[in-house]
């Protein structure tokens, strides 16, 4: 490959990260690393076309072997981002009715109080 | 090495799938269902890379194809086989022990990818620039798969780690990487009497690595993973350039960038105050807003 196209295209894609893709709310960021970390299973990709164009048998089965841990970090990657993704649903609802509890009780409280 | 023209429009709309993703994620509500976006645009690229190989097959039998399905066959069941936390729990520990899986798994595979690399481009005089990826690619693999084995084993309960190293043991990992370095150019620039440097790099690159990840404080560690995240992002812009693929050329860059984004906010990994962290070690909370770093 051309070094000048594939720099191109490594800044374009960089500025598209740095300029918003990837950035989460500040509250949030933990999970725009999870999401980053889920896209870096893409280097399967890297492995699999290796062993599928290589010729030799010792690395064929090396290469094996770098397609079975890519891909077991890739699901691990994406399995964290789903756990979180859904933890961090959960979390906003039960905030969420903490907060709509909260002050109901607080007007409960006042108008025992100016009962008595 | 290259990929194919087959990948190469499977990878395009892969692409095109992930940049879609990565803006309905931002949504909520969409966010459950989007996220299956990226399995679906790598389950994608890998299909139309094995439907590739097998139109290409000249021999009766090519078992590679095959291979390759067991392989990522394997590597799937193992990660799906790892204990989970509660239903809608997610601990900060899990977290942290999960990305130290993610570690090791990525470091072996960029350690034996630059073995490989290294194996094939050596002989040729005019394939420098190779030549660097690939010894770069072998430092960053060693690099990630024994930090990511030091994390795992502190979360573990099994190393202690020290908080904050000393000026003489800073000097001591500055000193071998320096080495590590050298080495590594010796390596570049000489291919014929390659194979002594390139094992002493090695040996030294996971020293360094135990002695940087040992010396990470606890609330930092993720911080560190984050670091880490980035060079393997880095590894895969490389090995797409290699490889000839934009697909890997883009998502490497993302991967940075992403993780020049969670780096620079000093890795407040921010969903904390939900979450517990070291239930067993530690009996007072840490406070996690105020991160003190390296």
């Amino acid at each position: 490959m051309d070094p000048t196209i594939a720099g191109y295209i490594v800044l374009l894609a960089l500025t598209l990260g740095l300029s918003g893709a990837l950035r989460a709310e500040r509250e949030h960021c933990g999970r725009g690393l999870l999401l980053v970390i889920a896209l870096a299973g893409f280097l399967v990709v890297a492995s699999l076309a290796t062993l599928l164009t290589t010729g030799s048998g010792i690395i064929m089965i090396i290469a094996a072997i770098a397609t079975f841990f890519a891909a077991q970090s890739a699901t691990t990657g994406f399995l964290l981002l789903r756990q979180e993704i859904h933890a961090e649903q959960h979390a906003d609802q039960v905030m969420s009715e903490t907060n709509q509890n909260t002050p109901a009780k607080t007007t409960q409280q006042s108008t025992h109080k100016q009962g008595e | 090495m290259g990929i194919g023209f087959h990948i190469d429009t499977v990878g395009f709309y892969a692409l095109l799938i992930i940049l879609v993703a990565l803006t309905a994620l931002t949504d909520p509500q969409k966010r459950p269902s989007w996220i299956w976006a990226i399995p679906i645009a790598l389950g994608l690229v890998l299909i139309g890379t094995i439907v590739s190989s097998f139109r290409g097959e000249t021999s009766a039998f090519d078992w590679r194809p095959w291979l390759a399905i067991l392989a990522l066959g394997l590597g799937v069941a193992v990660a799906m086989r790892r204990p989970k936390s509660l239903k809608n729990t997610v601990h900060y520990i899990d977290l942290v022990r999960g990305i130290s899986i993610i570690l090791i798994g990525s470091g072996i595979t960029l350690t034996l990818l630059g073995t490989i690399g290294w194996t094939q481009y050596s002989l040729a005089v005019s394939s420098l620039d190779l030549r660097l990826i690939a010894v770069i690619g072998l430092f960053i693999g060693v690099w990630s798969a024994t930090t990511g084995l030091m994390f795992w084993l502190r979360t573990n309960e099994h190393l202690s780690g020290s908080d904050d190293p000393s000026f003489g043991q800073r000097l001591g990992q500055w000193l071998v990487l320096a080495i590590i370095v050298i080495l590594g150019l010796i390596a570049v620039i000489k291919p014929d009497s390659a194979t002594a440097p390139l094992i002493l790099m090695m040996v030294l690159a996971v020293e360094w690595a135990a002695l940087t990840a040992l010396a990470t404080r606890q609330e930092n560690l993720i911080w560190a993973q984050a670091k880490h995240i980035g060079f393997i992002g880095a590894a895969i812009v490389m090995l797409g350039y290699v490889q000839a693929s934009i697909l890997l050329l883009a998502i490497g860059s993302l991967v940075v960038a992403g993780a020049i984004h969670f780096v620079r906010r000093e890795g407040s990994f921010c969903q904390i105050n939900r979450r517990e962290f070291y239930e067993n070690e530690h009996k007072e909370p840490i406070d996690f807003n105020q991160q003190p770093r390296d």
